[in-house]
């Protein structure tokens, strides 16, 4: 890889950190109710929309009517997303008129959006109309991310409580969430998108004529207002079926970055927002350090691994050094634009945080390459993870680690001066285990049944990890594809629906639960016997029990995908 | 009448999978 490679991603991750205590600080005041610099903007909508849901709306709740709310609010917009595209046909804003979407594909599509997930077994260009488009999955990419951030900051909330039963209120959080969060960020983002050549626009689409001749039909559409709240909300749903490898979804190198930016920024500083909120930033700083090591370890694993390239190419007398004329490596499914340094980054922070945006084609990636992103997808993605739902998922791993480092020391385990007794460990295994469960028996399942393995476009192993990975997604609420999968089939669409609920919701309402269990507790002063959960030695342990985990978990499988084919290209075959 | 049927049975899927969901709040709320 270049200097110039390395540049861009020392750039990166230094960005990324340093946005993390000025946006995260932000987020807290947002949180804690105060004022902000755009409450004179925001604040008046603010006020009309509690005065419409009325004055009881807005009481404090306990963990269980924060947890039902969440649940019908979802709900409903799950029902709202599937009428759109059920109806589309008959609905305007629809130039290349489309008819209404088939009902597993509408199905899978509503829940991929509620749920923050975004997989997306349809073409966008050639299935969804823009009002289906904005009205439906446009607002989803909104509301689900929100819903991520609220479930966290109501689990801080009960972590830091001193005898309270009260998490705050879902319906506020919300609001102040979209309001003072997300809508100014996806404004910003937008407008550089549109800056740089990302189409936003109602037009029918454009014919064109190609130097190679034939002719083309260009697609339109409001793309860069979906596209800037895709990747701040890790949604990662493309406005085209290609997502960030188009041109009009991905201009320019410098939308690029602004693209890859947003996909980690708000969940790396809700470490920060977590920290201040519970009065201590070294627990912050710890949380998000360990993600960044997990992190920039993979990215250098995939990095290393798609610029060494295929060696059985490098026999065949394919010139795969990188040199001034070229980026040199496996440059198949790659845009020449974003070269190895770019795609490895994105493929890396695509499946770290629950995004699953693309800007090349996992598919087409190195054996290793493609364990990658597959693996993180696998850690149940709390390495920065989805906004929000990163953050909640990782502290369930903190308590664990604190629970497995109790047993070390045999004293009962605490965090943040709150005891950890049996019933928050139940719900934590619960949260840990609920996401493998979707994913290993989705592809148990898909992988016997007739048409889903008939929709297998690669053999052997390489078939096997387009499944795994296509559950790997799902179950984890990713939402990037391997792309070598027809995963429009029945059983595909309604298992893995499914499989993105159990995936999404059996991990945040045991989350709740143990926020509303630790709220009533009151906290206990540290003593010597308190394990700190600020050091380089906690995130050591932190980092071990995410990855011991997910080894444990998902290494069998793996043997029998990337990891088989990577031995099986050793000896001469690639697939 | 095809399409009906088949958006009938989704709603059945989706109702279960929320229903499912709904008790393990349930359960999270009664083992406690």
């Amino acid at each position: 890889m270049s200097a110039n490679g390395y540049l861009q991603i020392g750039l990166y991750v230094a960005i990324l950190l340093l946005a993390a205590k000025p946006l995260g600080s932000y987020m807290a005041h947002v949180y804690e109710g105060e004022r902000t610099i755009l409450t004179p903007v925001f604040g008046p909508v603010e006020r009309i929309f509690y005065r419409l849901i009325g004055p009881r709306a807005t009481d404090d709740q306990g963990w269980k009517a924060y947890a039902v709310s969440m649940l019908v609010f979802n709900a409903v917009g799950f029902l709202a997303v599937y009428g759109l595209e059920r109806m589309q046909g008959g609905l305007p804003l629809n130039p290349q008129a489309f008819s209404g979407v088939a009902p597993d594909l509408a199905f899978n599509t509503a829940v991929s959006f509620a749920t923050n997930t975004n997989w997306q077994a349809y073409v966008g260009e050639t299935t969804m109309s823009y009002v289906t488009q904005m009205l439906g999955l446009a607002v989803q990419n909104f509301v689900s991310a929100a819903t991520g951030m609220v479930v966290v900051v109501a689990l801080i909330r009960g972590l830091r409580a001193r005898s309270a039963s009260g998490l705050g209120n879902f319906w506020v959080d919300m609001t102040r969430t979209t309001l003072y969060i997300l809508l100014p960020l996806a404004v910003l983002l937008a407008l550089l998108q549109v800056s740089q050549g990302v189409v936003q626009n109602f037009s029918a689409y454009v014919p064109a004529n190609p130097l190679e001749g034939g002719s083309q039909l260009l697609p339109m559409g409001p793309a860069a207002s979906q596209i800037a709240i895709k990747q701040l909300g890790t949604n990662g749903g493309g406005f085209f079926n290609v997502n960030s490898s188009h041109p009009f979804e991905n201009a320019t190198g410098l939308s690029n970055f602004g693209e890859l930016l947003a996909i980690l920024l708000i969940s790396g500083a809700l470490c920060y927002t977590f920290g201040k909120m519970v009065g201590d930033t070294r627990q912050g700083w710890a949380v998000l350090a360990a993600m960044t090591v997990i992190f920039v370890v993979l990215l250098g694993v995939a990095e290393i691994s798609e610029q060494a390239g295929n060696p059985l190419l490098t026999q065949l007398g394919v010139d795969q050094v990188a040199s001034e004329t070229q980026t040199g490596g496996n440059m198949e499914g790659k845009e020449v634009r974003f070269g190895i340094a770019n795609s490895a980054l994105w493929a890396t922070a695509t499946t770290s945080a629950s995004n699953g945006s693309v800007n090349s084609m996992h598919d087409s990636y190195t054996p290793i390459g493609g364990l990658v992103p597959l693996f993180l997808m696998q850690l149940g993605e709390v390495v920065f993870g989805g906004v929000g739902s990163g953050l909640y998922g990782m502290i369930i791993f903190v308590i664990l680690a604190v629970f497995i480092a109790g047993l070390m020391v045999g004293r009962t385990p605490e965090y943040l001066g709150k005891k950890i007794g049996p019933f928050e460990m139940k719900m934590a295994v619960i949260a840990i285990l609920a996401p493998p469960l979707a994913v290993l028996v989705g592809t148990a399942v898909s992988v016997m049944a007739e048409p889903s393995a008939a929709a297998i476009w690669n053999q052997g192993p390489h078939g096997f990890s387009e499944i795994l990975y296509a559950f790997s997604s799902m179950g984890n609420n990713n939402g990037s594809a391997f792309a070598g999968y027809g995963a429009n089939n029945v059983v595909t669409n309604v298992l893995g629906g499914v499989a993105m609920i159990v995936a999404r919701y059996w991990v945040a309402i045991p989350t709740l639960a143990i926020a509303g269990a630790l709220a009533v507790k009151q906290p206990v002063p540290p003593s010597l016997g308190t394990l700190p959960t600020h050091t380089p030695l906690f995130v050591a342990l932190l980092i071990g029990t995410v990855i011991i985990v997910g080894a444990l978990t998902f290494i069998p499988a793996l043997a029998l995908g990337p990891i088989v084919e990577q031995l099986l290209l050793n000896a001469g075959k690639t697939f | 009448m095809v399409h009906a049927m088949d958006d009938v049975l989704i709603l059945i899927v989706f109702a279960a999978s929320m229903l499912v969901t709904y008790g393990l709040l349930v359960l999270a709320d009664r083992i406690r």
